[in-house]
Formats: structure tokens, sequence, C-alpha cells
């Protein structure tokens, strides 16, 4: 990929707006060659590879818009890196089979925004199985509600989602979206306390 | 939860200073009530986010299963499908005549091309990169027409319009893959009138390779259908377009 392609995709998903879908696209099908070497090298699947391949991907649309991506190596060097980090992990996986890391917190948990001593307090009281719960409960809040709360975790800002979903202001989002969380947190603390 | 949680929204977007940041560190370890809201705060956020990839990874699936879609095998022929074939092709050829009687959907393509899009206005752009993009294209400077819209394209107020454009001089040089990706990009946009699929249609019907003139047909019925950009045309275009 030339210089100014990787430019028009890392520019693309920066921008925000709409375009952003087709610039994730785009970076998909870019390094797309890199599962069938994957496969080969690494001697996995070729549904592993793709797997793993899609996780890259979205790790790197994510370090792009947040800023942790600084455009020091190329965007190829980039997912060349993230995607054989992630196949090795996959294979120490299988072959130590040490299937059970689902029970840690998930790689870009929030939590790890939190100091170490903080982290570790706020970890124990974080029960695991909500993840799942919240996305079961998430079609109960009303689809406005549930395109504005996933709008913001895509990492739109409040302004952004204020004219992309012709709110008055970012405030009048802010206040709406915290509304929402609040609305999701009922329904999840319902259904807990109903398995109580 | 309803006091808190602002605050706990401000620390995670950011919003505190540094000593707010370390009063809120401090206050998760001495009020557990507070730790708590926390802790469900990040999970509500860890699920929208755990929703969010899912649904990346599927879209990401069907990508790969159109990107991996195997060749179609060569047929193997037989000496009777041969036959069946020739008879095919003179009925064919004596119905490509009959069709030949009108214009061919290629030349309504260029027919209109020639006649709508040779010179384009240069008062719809708001921008002055999009009006020296307009202005390039109006003087056959195709390349340099791109060259001006593709950075607007990643702009969200000017992101339609050049795509819109930047899709009329892919079409202009006969780029029509290009074309198609940009008319397709533009279809996806929520705006109150889209022209993209008319422009689809367009590009389809001046390539006319392989079963364009099929998609272009379909496109231009649901544009009639639907009443949207360009149902006037359509309405003509359709009668010369057969199967």
């Amino acid at each position: 990929m030339d210089p100014a392609s990787e430019n028009l995709i890392l520019n693309g998903l920066r921008s925000g707006g709409l375009s952003r879908h087709h610039f994730e696209k785009e970076l998909y099908i870019s390094f797309f060659y890199l599962i069938k070497e994957a496969a080969k090298k690494y001697g996995i699947e070729s549904e592993e590879a793709s797997s793993v391949y899609s996780d890259t991907i979205i790790v790197i649309i994510k370090n792009i818009i947040s800023g942790k991506f600084e455009g020091r190596s190329s965007l190829k060097t980039y997912t060349y890196q993230i995607f054989s980090n992630k196949c090795v992990d996959l294979l120490r996986k299988k072959t130590t089979n040490k299937g059970k890391l689902e029970d840690t917190m998930p790689y870009d948990s929030l939590v790890y925004e939190l100091p170490d001593e903080t982290r570790s307090v706020i970890q124990a009281l974080i029960d695991k199985d909500e993840r799942q719960q919240v996305i079961d409960r998430l079609q109960e809040i009303g689809d406005k509600c549930k395109e504005l709360l996933l709008l913001f975790e895509d990492g739109y800002n409040d302004k952004e989602i204020a004219g992309h979903m012709n709110y008055q202001s970012a405030d009048v989002v802010k206040t709406t979206r915290l509304r929402c969380l609040e609305k999701l947190k009922m329904k999840l603390t319902r259904i807990l306390h109903q398995n109580e | 939860m309803n006091n808190s949680l602002n605050l706990i929204d401000d620390y995670f977007t950011g919003m505190l200073t540094d000593d707010e940041r370390k009063a809120f560190e401090q206050r998760c370890l001495t009020d557990s009530a507070f730790s708590k809201d926390v802790a469900t705060y990040i999970s509500l956020r860890d699920g929208l986010n755990a929703y969010l990839q899912q649904q990346r990874k599927e879209e990401f699936a069907k990508l790969h299963q159109e990107l991996s879609a195997p060749a179609k095998p060569a047929k193997i022929v037989s000496f009777k499908r041969i036959t069946l074939l020739a008879a095919a092709s003179v009925l064919l050829i004596v119905g490509w005549f009959a069709f030949l009687r009108g214009p061919s959907p290629q030349k309504i393509a260029d027919q209109y091309i020639a006649a709508n899009l040779n010179t384009l206005g240069l008062n719809m752009g708001s921008s002055d990169s999009l009006q020296a993009g307009i202005a390039a294209y109006n003087s056959k400077a195709y390349d340099r027409a791109e060259q001006l819209f593709v950075p607007l394209t990643v702009k969200t107020e000017t992101a339609s319009e050049a795509i819109k454009y930047l899709g009329l001089t892919h079409l202009a040089i006969k780029q029509y893959d290009e074309a198609l990706k940009n008319f397709d990009q533009l279809s996806a946009m929520p705006l109150y009138t889209n022209p993209g699929q008319f422009y689809k249609a367009l590009t389809l019907m001046a390539r006319s390779q392989g079963s364009d003139t099929k998609q272009a047909k379909e496109i231009l019925e649901h544009i009639i259908n639907k009443n949207l950009y360009g149902s006037q045309e359509a309405r003509n275009w359709i009668k010369h377009i057969k199967n």
C-alpha cells in the first residue's frame, strides 16, 4: 500500500462522520492477504486466522481513532506486528491448553484506565457475566437510546452525535446519554434481582 | 448512581483536572457505594463495547466471505451443448438486430453524460476546494479534479458532494469500477435527495459489460417505484433496456 492510500485511510478514520465505515472496510481489505500468510506460517486454520485478523483490525481502528497510533511506523508494519502477536498468542493458548483466558477482563476494558491500586479494588467488584447481560438487555432500551450509546462507544463525541442525531447541543446529548445508561442499568438490575 | 454518574463519566471521558482525577481515584478506595457505581459504569460500557465488536466482527466475516469467494470453475462444454449454444447465438443475433432499432443503454448513457455532465454548476459547492475541483472537472482536467475531490471525501461537511463529484470524475474518464464504488458510498449516505443510485445505474449503462444492463434495469425500476432522484429519466430509459 502506498503512503497516499495509507493517509487516505488514516484521515478517513480520524475524521469521523458517516464515511468512517467505508474506511474501516478499506482497512480490512488492504491487508486481507495476511490471513492466508498467517495460516501458512503459523499452521493455524484459515477460520482462526480470519478471526484473529478481524480482532486485529478492530484494535487498529480503535487505536487510530483514539490517537494511540501515532504514525511512527507505517500502517502496514503496525498491522503486521499486531496481527503476528495475536497469532502467536493464539498458538500459545492452543499449545498450553489454557483456554480459560475468558475469565480475565477484556484487553480494552475501561478498568485499565484506572491506576493499579484503584483498578484492583474496582475489578474485584465487576461481575464478568454482566457484559453478556448488557448485550442481551440492549434491545429493551429503545432504538434511539441504543444508537446513541453505540455511537458514543464507537468513538464519536457528544458534539458529533448532536450533529448526526439532530440534538440541539453536545450537552443535551450528554444528558440523554447518561439517562440511557441509567435505563440500561435499571434493566440489568431487574434481571439480576430476578436471577437471585 | 444518578449523582455520581456525571462524575464517573467525566473521569472516563477525560474531563477532570489532575487534582479531580486523584480525588476520584482516592474515593474509589474509601467509598464503597461509589466504587460499586464505578464498577457498574465500567460493566455497562464494556458490554456496549463488546456488542459493537460483535457487530463489527460479523461485518468483517461477511466481507471475508465475499473476498474469499472462489472464482467460478470453467465449465466443461459438451457437443450437444455447443449445438444448443450455436442455435441460441443465431437467435441472439436476430434479437440483437431487433434490439438495435432503439438506442443501446450505452448510447443513452453517453448522450446523457454529454448533455448533462460535461459541465457542472459552479454554485453547487460550498467550499473553495470543492469549487476548484468542479472548475478542474469543467475544464476536463480530470486528474486535477480527482486530486482536489479525494481529500474532501473525508471531511464531514463536504463528504457527500465530494464523493458525488469524484464519482462523476471517474465516470468521465471511464474508470467505471471506481465510479461504482463512489456511487455505492454516496447511496449509503442519509441525504434528503440522494443521486447515488441513479448515477450507479448510469455508470452500469455506460460500461454495459456482462450483467451491467440487467443490474442497471433493476436499479432504474427501484428508482421509479420509490420515486427517487432521476425517476423521470429512469422511466424513459427503462423502455430501451432489455434483459
